[in-house]
């Protein structure tokens, strides 16, 4: 009954960030059409300079429920989410990748978990495409280079995780406004759904992971578009210089100093904002930056 | 006694009132000026930094006391000024106060060129025009009410209606007494925009009427002085949340019309008061209950003659101060103040800064000479830290900087002081030789390596010449520069390199370092430190200098080559967690060359080899 009731006022937008996504980006919308209701519901498409014309199929009729956005330059992914953030309409916007195929009934446990409170980002579980059976349930670093480790199921229905995957998570716009949404100092791709996940903590909210709302996910070999190892390595320093305290930060540091590619992120580091980024952060937060660390036992930072 | 205001000792008196409206930038202008070579009044009497005005008021006390006395007895403040009339001028109890004024002024301003501000005197002009009886130079500085406004709500958190109609009053008091006054009248973005053409205007403008002014200044300095920190409101359209009338706007677009310099301003022509203004302060004066008060102005006008406020007992400026940093130097500290104070000139100050010694090396100076100042601390600073607070405590036109283990030899001052003197120079530093070996002599250094190692450098000239760096171990600068680049970076909390860092700056800002081969000092090297903490510090400092003066290539390969010494994950998280990427924004932004000019500028080649790696990645 109740879930009924909560249903019929189910107020979502989903964007759909895609570059040179292929035919993945029709499949992506089209699950979001099929298992969204057309009332109070949005897909918001925003295309970052597609080469492809991947694009094209949204000017089809069937899809008229689909809005396109296209970007006035390469933004990265955090600037393209960010302005299809502020274009949603909703009470929950849904972040997602373009090679997402949602299962039936992901909608409302998703939007139940965002709306509570304290509850500042939520995430489904994540299964990959091609291998059935491996799923993931937020996840964790267990090494200083930061790179992401897929939890296991840890409890029923909504409980908090460190950090979720930004393949696919959701918010209430209230905290996308208050957060100003992902940071657009990180380059291209890379560290955004962490730093995010890390800010809304700090913030004082909690990272669920709905255990109970599923969407499978194409974990690929190869990028379609280029990733620059130097960009990766930028935004991890840059997220550690935001959150981290000058320990944590130095293992970072440690790691990173081996690769070819460390000094010229970290020149483009000393050029960019993120003192400043550092400090308004330190501002607004309302718990320390070694608070997650220990909340969550995350010993390689400690 | 009576002053005479048009001469002293023989010489005609000149001098250059700079005028305008409170938060116009009349400070800025009045340094410029200063800079330019117009004496200010005698510095006792300058009011010093205060909110709002982070680099100087420059304005007299004794002067500005007396401005707000004429105000007060009649019923007006600075920011609640009288009707523009000029009947007060004629009544018998102002004609009482032209002497105390005019021997006032003369006390305070006791040379033969100088320079007034204080932007009370656009409500006073006439009387100060009567007291001093002759004609100074005019300099009006012009600013858009909303930027006003918008400086005065977050100064003094005036409404801004208060403000656009203090500007309005304030302008009314002054363009009517101007009448045939030679006036040069600038807005403050062409000062901002263009300082050195404007000083070039102003300069052949205060020539033509019999100024001498400093044909050597240096056009960095003085286009650092008028850096964008100082445009306190950048903005002209600004949601100020009122508008002009349309007589403030007229006065505004008519003020714009007199812009440039005239041999003799004429008024005519400006549009009247806007009559709410005029119910504004009436407004005020019966809110605030302003009387007039004449106890308080006969107070300030009855002191004794000649100088109303200057402290006589304060003892002049010493010609130099040496500031002897030390820690744990144990009785070479001793001997290296004895020998300074014997070298220097009799009436130089020696401020010893004690970083916090245990060894109590200190104390036996403590009571020598009232020319030699210790400074204890009990909480080490830092090398950068020491020598900052040791210049902040200093009174001489030039600072020494020294460290606690050196041993001057005869006549080393007067060849350094004449070398600092000169305007585009920044730092100038003496030939080093090792404690006990005269004969080798080391002359400035220079960078040796990508990752910025140094060697010393050998003679090349008998007299002064410009090098890439000089050591901190004996360092001389003036005063006014060190104040003007911050003296050395509070950042370098480790050791090492704060004295490269400086001299970059000054390089950078267009300013130089100087050898001077005939000053000879020794020193006692020693050896880096080894131990593992210190060797951190030894890297932070080294990774600050880098991170703040590098641009992005050389940056690049700089970080190369450090990346794999031990110790430089922890000092770059630290450097990465001070301030040092702001700090290296404002430095691109306040200096006039890069690091490759720099590089180049002394045929270093450390950075021509550029590689750049990038590698595609894939998850």
């Amino acid at each position: 009954m109740r879930a009924k009731k909560l249903t019929a006022q189910l107020s979502l937008s989903v964007v759909v960030v895609t570059h040179n996504e292929g035919d993945w980006l029709r499949k992506t919308v089209e699950t979001f059409l099929s298992t969204l209701p057309a009332h109070g519901c949005e897909v918001i498409v925003v295309d970052d300079q597609s080469s492809d014309g991947s694009t094209a199929f949204l000017s089809l009729p069937e899809f008229a429920r689909a809005q396109l956005i296209v970007t006035p330059q390469r933004l990265g992914i955090s600037g393209a989410r960010n302005l299809g953030g502020r274009a949603a309409r909703a009470e929950v916007i849904v972040f997602s990748d373009a090679h997402v195929i949602a299962h039936a009934g992901w909608a409302e446990p998703l939007y139940n978990a965002a709306k509570l409170d304290f509850v500042g980002e939520v995430a489904p579980t994540v299964h990959s495409m091609h291998e059935p059976g491996i799923c993931g349930w937020g996840f964790t670093w267990n090494a200083p280079s930061l790179k992401m480790h897929w939890l296991k199921r840890r409890g029923k229905g909504a409980y908090p995780v460190p950090f979720l995957c930004g393949c696919f998570v959701a918010m209430r716009r209230e905290i996308f406004e208050r957060t100003g949404g992902f940071d657009e100092g990180l380059i291209r791709w890379g560290s955004e759904d962490a730093e995010f996940s890390f800010r809304v903590w700090r913030m004082g909210y909690e990272c669920h992971v709905v255990s109970t709302s599923a969407v499978s996910h194409l974990f690929r070999k190869k990028f379609p578009y280029e990733v620059k190892w130097e960009g990766v390595v930028h935004n991890t320093l840059r997220l550690a210089t935001i959150h981290f305290g000058s320990r944590a930060l130095a293992r970072v540091v440690d790691h990173y100093r081996k690769f070819a590619a460390f000094p010229a992120a970290a020149a483009t580091l000393a050029d960019s904002n993120v003192w400043q980024r550092r400090e308004l952060i330190q501002r607004e937060s309302r718990l320390a930056d070694s608070w997650l660390i220990d909340r969550f036992e995350i010993d390689v930072l400690r | 006694m009576t002053a005479d205001a048009q001469t002293i000792h023989g010489t005609p008196r000149v001098g250059v009132f700079v005028l305008g409206m409170h938060r116009s930038g009349t400070s800025m202008t009045t340094r410029l000026l200063n800079m330019l070579g117009v004496p200010l009044c005698h510095p006792s009497d300058l009011l010093g930094r205060v909110r709002g005005n982070e680099k100087g008021l420059w304005e007299s006390g004794t002067l500005v006391r007396f401005n707000d006395a004429l105000l007060r007895e009649r019923k007006a403040t600075w920011w609640c000024p009288p009707r523009p009339n000029n009947e007060w001028i004629r009544l018998p109890l102002t004609a009482d106060r032209l002497e105390p004024a005019r021997n006032a002024f003369c006390a305070v301003h006791p040379s033969s060129q100088w320079l007034w501000k204080d932007p009370r005197t656009c409500l006073t002009l006439p009387f100060w025009l009567r007291a001093l009886n002759f004609s100074p130079v005019m300099v009006v500085v012009t600013r858009h009410p909303f930027e006003i406004a918008a400086s005065l709500r977050e100064r003094d958190r005036f409404h801004p209606a208060l403000s656009v109609a203090l500007w309005e009053r304030y302008m009314h008091h002054l363009l009517p007494n101007l009448a045939g006054m030679p006036t040069l009248l600038t807005p403050y973005e062409r000062i901002l925009s263009d300082t050195p053409d404007w000083c070039d205007t102003v300069s052949q403008f205060l020539g033509a009427h019999g100024l001498e002014l400093n044909e050597r200044t240096q056009r960095g300095a003085l286009r650092h002085f008028a850096d964008t920190s100082l445009r306190h409101h950048q903005f002209t359209q600004i949601d100020i949340g009122v508008q002009l009338s349309p007589q403030q706007l007229a006065l505004f677009d008519w003020l714009n019309t007199r812009i440039g310099i005239s041999s003799a301003f004429d008024p005519s022509g400006c549009p009247h008061e806007t009559p709410a203004t005029d119910r504004i302060f009436t407004q005020i004066q019966h809110r605030y209950r302003l009387r007039a008060s004449t106890s308080d102005a006969a107070r300030i006008f009855a002191t004794p003659k000649g100088s109303p406020e200057i402290n006589r007992k304060r003892p002049v400026r010493p010609p130099a101060t040496a500031v002897v940093i030390s820690r744990n130097e144990g009785p070479m500290l001793r001997r290296t103040v004895r020998r300074l104070f014997a070298t220097l000139p009799s009436k130089a100050e020696i401020i010893v800064v004690d970083d916090a010694s245990t060894d109590s090396s200190y104390r036996p100076l403590q009571k020598q000479h009232e020319r030699i100042r210790v400074i204890h601390l009990t909480r080490r600073i830092g090398i950068a830290g020491a020598r900052n607070l040791g210049a902040h405590e200093s009174r001489g036109d030039i600072i020494v900087w020294s460290d606690a283990h050196i041993n001057p030899r005869q006549g080393w001052f007067a060849p350094l002081a004449t070398a600092v003197a000169a305007p585009d120079v920044g730092a100038v530093g003496p030939a080093l030789s090792p404690f006990f070996r005269p004969k080798v002599r080391v002359y400035g250094l220079a960078f040796a390596d990508e990752a910025l190692n140094v060697h010393w450098l050998p003679r090349q000239a008998h007299t002064p010449y410009p090098v890439p760096l000089l050591p901190g171990c004996f360092l001389a600068m003036r005063r006014e520069v060190a104040h003007i680049v911050g003296g050395f970076d509070h950042g370098m909390i480790g050791y090492g390199a704060e004295d490269l860092e400086m001299c970059l700056r000054l390089w950078k800002r267009g300013l130089e370092c100087l050898i001077v081969p005939r000053a000879v000092v020794a020193h006692r090297f020693r050896a880096h430190p080894k131990a593992a903490l210190e060797w951190e510090l030894f890297m932070l400092n080294l990774l600050r200098l880098g991170t703040l003066h590098l641009g992005r290539e050389n940056l690049t390969r700089f970080l190369e080559v450090l990346r794999s010494h031990d110790k430089f994950d922890r000092a770059f998280a630290r450097v990465t967690a001070s301030d040092a990427f702001l700090r290296r924004s404002a430095l691109t932004r306040e200096s006039r060359f890069d690091d490759d000019w720099f590089f180049q500028r002394f045929e270093h080649n450390l950075f021509s080899v550029r590689q750049h790696t990038t590698n595609a990645i894939s998850d």
